[in-house]
């Protein structure tokens, strides 16, 4: 936008001066035509004012002529002819000049040739002898006829130079009365022009100088953003074959800003020895291809000689001018790359130390097995064959090894359940959580008949599972339920299950708008005291005495370990003597 | 004489589960021949004698030296002459990978060794009476783990 805004007033400026160009133009032309008129009519003045002044001339030659004529004819002394004889000859020179002044005007040299043979006349009767008084008499009175009818004629020419000069004169003043008004006018209006021209360069030179000075600030700021971001910007010229590097392009690569003009043949020199052919294979065939990618490589720094981890990316423009050029940006990335590299060989160590307890969880429960399978062999061959024959006491041992090893089983077992927990594949699939529960009382039907139990679901919702684990899951919570429930009154455990989003339940500490299932099995057995809720859930964890209750603490550490693969969340509720209460969300 | 007995070969390196695997055999009123190896590779060479009567059923234990259960299964099913032989997996681990392989190898039933001796001549002496026959034209994996 501020680009056109720019560009548009160029162009304003550019009309407005164009504009005053040719007023001015105009007026010169104006001018021009006025300062030649003026002086055609100089000119004019100035011939009628010689032929004028001529015309005059003439006259007193031939009154100079007359008087020379009167002297002689009186005193007959040649003295007095001397200028008579000169009057001729400045007569002649007078007519020569007159009629090469008014050459192109036919009436006035017709006016002339009368005026001259007039003089002619005139000359006619100047004699030098006279035969009679008659003749002299006569001669003398029509010299005079002559000269009045001459200077009648002349006084007529003069007449009409003047006329014809006021008429010149009034026809030019009509001609030009309007154009002082015009040339001022014009002549206003390009001042005009030209000042409303010159207050938006002003304007302009201002802006620009306010751009220039956020350029300056933006400049600076990208700067230090270069510094601090260990990156550097360049642009690359395709035609030219060379870089503009900023800065901080110069730093990353350890050289002193602007220290060499880098290009196409100098680019290769701090690129690490192995990585020479990314670059060179990104640089092949931009030009026809146009496109960039991203880069990843090391170079070695110049100064320190230590070799850096650098990313780039770059884009095509094409200027103004139609220049093809890149633009790009080169980052540091070394720390990022080592953080990286750390966190993958910490993620690999992790990832191997966890495959390694769970290979020694699984093969130490596997493998003490085998032992314990070969003792309880051989208790039950003792218990089949010798039995009879022991002492009470001996019995009495022999029915502790048992009971020790029964348990021993059951804690292998558990354990082994726990870590295939862990191993085992995770496939999702939905699953009725209807049928796992069926699943789970007909695999606990014993005990349940044993306990008198009652169960009750209904309308149980679907969620994404791994069915075996959830099944396993329902297992346990409601087996714990039988095992602890009341003696003396039937055990009831009730499952329901809603629907719930994840931001309505603080205790979830997700304030996201994930749907959860929320699955609740509530039993009236002997419960907890609540600060136990938590405890209840860590492995080999038991809030009863195993003589009371046998058990290995595995179970709920087990449903545990199944939410958690589940993403979900399990919670417990107790009250001492009245029950519990498990939660268990879901995500849907 | 082969057609009153039946011939039971169990290969299983531990010396205890050889004794219980006798003694249960011995316990048992059904016509059987047994005979014992103590690793993979004693199996094979066995089974390759020429001398050799070849064994109804072989008991084959999953984690042996030298040649792995796993190996033998393999072997055995790759040979034609083996084909009517019933492989009855026999190991300590009821592990789902161990019971997945050795059911795509082509066993025909898996055994978790049981750690109550009564339960151990009640789980062979089911394996041996079953009607091979019957079952393994409908080889179904739901069935393969033997559950008493």
């Amino acid at each position: 936008m501020f680009k056109s805004k720019l560009f548009d007033s160029i162009g304003f400026i550019r009309t407005t001066f164009l504009i005053a160009f040719f007023i001015l133009i105009f007026l010169a032309s104006i001018t021009y035509r006025h300062i030649k008129e003026l002086d055609k009519i100089s000119y004019s003045i100035m011939n009628t004012y010689e032929v004028s002044l001529e015309l005059n001339q003439l006259i007193s030659y031939i009154k100079d002529a007359e008087t020379g004529h009167r002297g002689y004819v009186i005193t007959n002394d040649s003295i007095y002819l001397e200028p008579f004889i000169d009057a001729r000859e400045n007569i002649n020179k007078s007519f020569q000049s007159l009629s090469s002044r008014i050459d192109l005007d036919t009436v006035k040299q017709k006016q002339l040739s009368r005026i001259y043979d007039l003089v002619d006349k005139r000359f006619y009767y100047f004699k030098n002898n006279f035969s009679s008084k008659t003749e002299f008499n006569n001669d003398f009175r029509n010299g005079r006829i002559v000269m009045d009818a001459l200077r009648k004629e002349v006084n007529k020419m003069l007449r009409n130079e003047n006329k014809l000069l006021s008429s010149k004169d009034r026809l030019y003043r009509y001609n030009n009365s309007n154009t002082p008004l015009i040339i001022f006018s014009t002549f206003l209006i390009s001042i005009l022009t030209l000042g409303y021209g010159y207050m938006r360069v002003i304007k302009n030179y201002k802006d620009l100088m306010n751009q220039n000075i956020r350029l300056k600030i933006f400049d600076e700021s990208s700067k230090q953003a270069e510094i601090l971001g260990k990156y550097g910007s360049w642009v690359y010229s395709i035609e030219n074959k060379t870089f503009d590097y900023s800065d901080n392009k110069f730093r990353l690569m350890g050289c002193e800003p602007q220290s060499f003009l880098p290009n196409s043949d100098n680019l290769l020199d701090n690129i690490h020895p192995d990585d020479r052919e990314i670059i060179i294979n990104a640089f092949k065939d931009i030009e026809i291809a146009e496109t960039f990618p991203l880069l990843r490589y090391r170079i070695i720094k110049k100064d320190t000689l230590e070799i850096r981890h650098f990313k780039t990316a770059a884009k095509f423009f094409t200027d103004r001018l139609g220049n093809k050029n890149m633009i790009g940006t080169t980052q540091d990335i070394t720390e990022d790359f080592n953080k990286t590299q750390l966190i993958k060989l910490r993620n690999k160590e992790l990832e191997q130390n966890n495959k390694e307890l769970t290979e020694f969880n699984h093969v130490a429960s596997h493998d003490l097995q085998e032992p314990l399978r070969k003792i309880q062999t051989f208790i039950s061959r003792i218990e089949d064959k010798e039995k009879e024959n022991l002492a009470e006491t001996t019995k009495a041992y022999f029915e502790k090894i048992q009971e020790a090893s029964n348990r021993m089983r059951i804690l292998i077992d558990d354990l082994l359940q726990y870590s295939r927990t862990n191993r085992s594949e995770k496939k999702f699939e939905l699953t009725d959580l209807n049928t796992i529960a069926n699943n789970a009382i007909s695999e606990l039907s014993e005990s349940i008949k044993e306990k008198n139990a009652q169960i009750t679901f209904k309308k149980l919702h679907e969620v994404n599972g791994i069915p075996f684990q959830l099944e396993q899951l329902f297992i346990n919570i409601i087996s714990n339920s039988l095992k602890y429930s009341k003696p003396e009154i039937p055990a009831v455990i009730a499952i329901t299950s809603t629907k719930t989003k994840a931001y309505e339940k603080p205790k979830l500490k997700d304030n996201s708008k994930r749907e959860y299932i929320k699955i609740t099995f509530k039993d009236n057995g002997l419960g907890f005291e609540q600060k136990y809720a938590k405890k209840i859930f860590l492995l080999f964890n038991r809030l009863y005495g195993k003589n009371e209750f046998p058990g290995t603490g595995v179970g709920l550490a087990i449903c545990k370990k199944i939410v958690e693969n589940h993403k979900g969340y399990i919670f417990a509720k107790g009250k001492p003597n009245e029950g519990a209460i498990f939660e268990i969300y879901l995500p849907v | 004489m082969q057609k009153d007995f039946i011939l039971i070969t169990l290969a299983d390196d531990d010396e205890d589960d050889r004794m219980f695997f006798t003694e249960a055999f011995d316990e048992l009123k059904i016509n059987t021949i047994v005979n014992t190896v103590n690793d993979g590779v004693a199996l094979m060479n066995f089974l390759q004698a020429p001398e050799t009567i070849l064994p109804n059923i072989i008991f084959l234990d999953l984690n042996m030296p030298l040649k792995s259960g796993i190996e033998c299964l393999k072997e055995i099913k790759s040979n034609t002459r083996f084909n009517d032989i019933v492989i009855a997996i026999y190991s300590t681990s009821s592990s789902e990978d161990d019971i997945e392989n050795t059911f795509v190898l082509g066993a025909n039933i898996y055994i978790k060794k049981p750690n109550n001796f009564g339960k151990l001549k009640e789980v062979l002496s089911e394996v041996v009476t079953l009607n091979w026959q019957y079952i393994t034209s409908g080889l179904n994996k739901d069935n393969f783990l033997l559950r008493l």
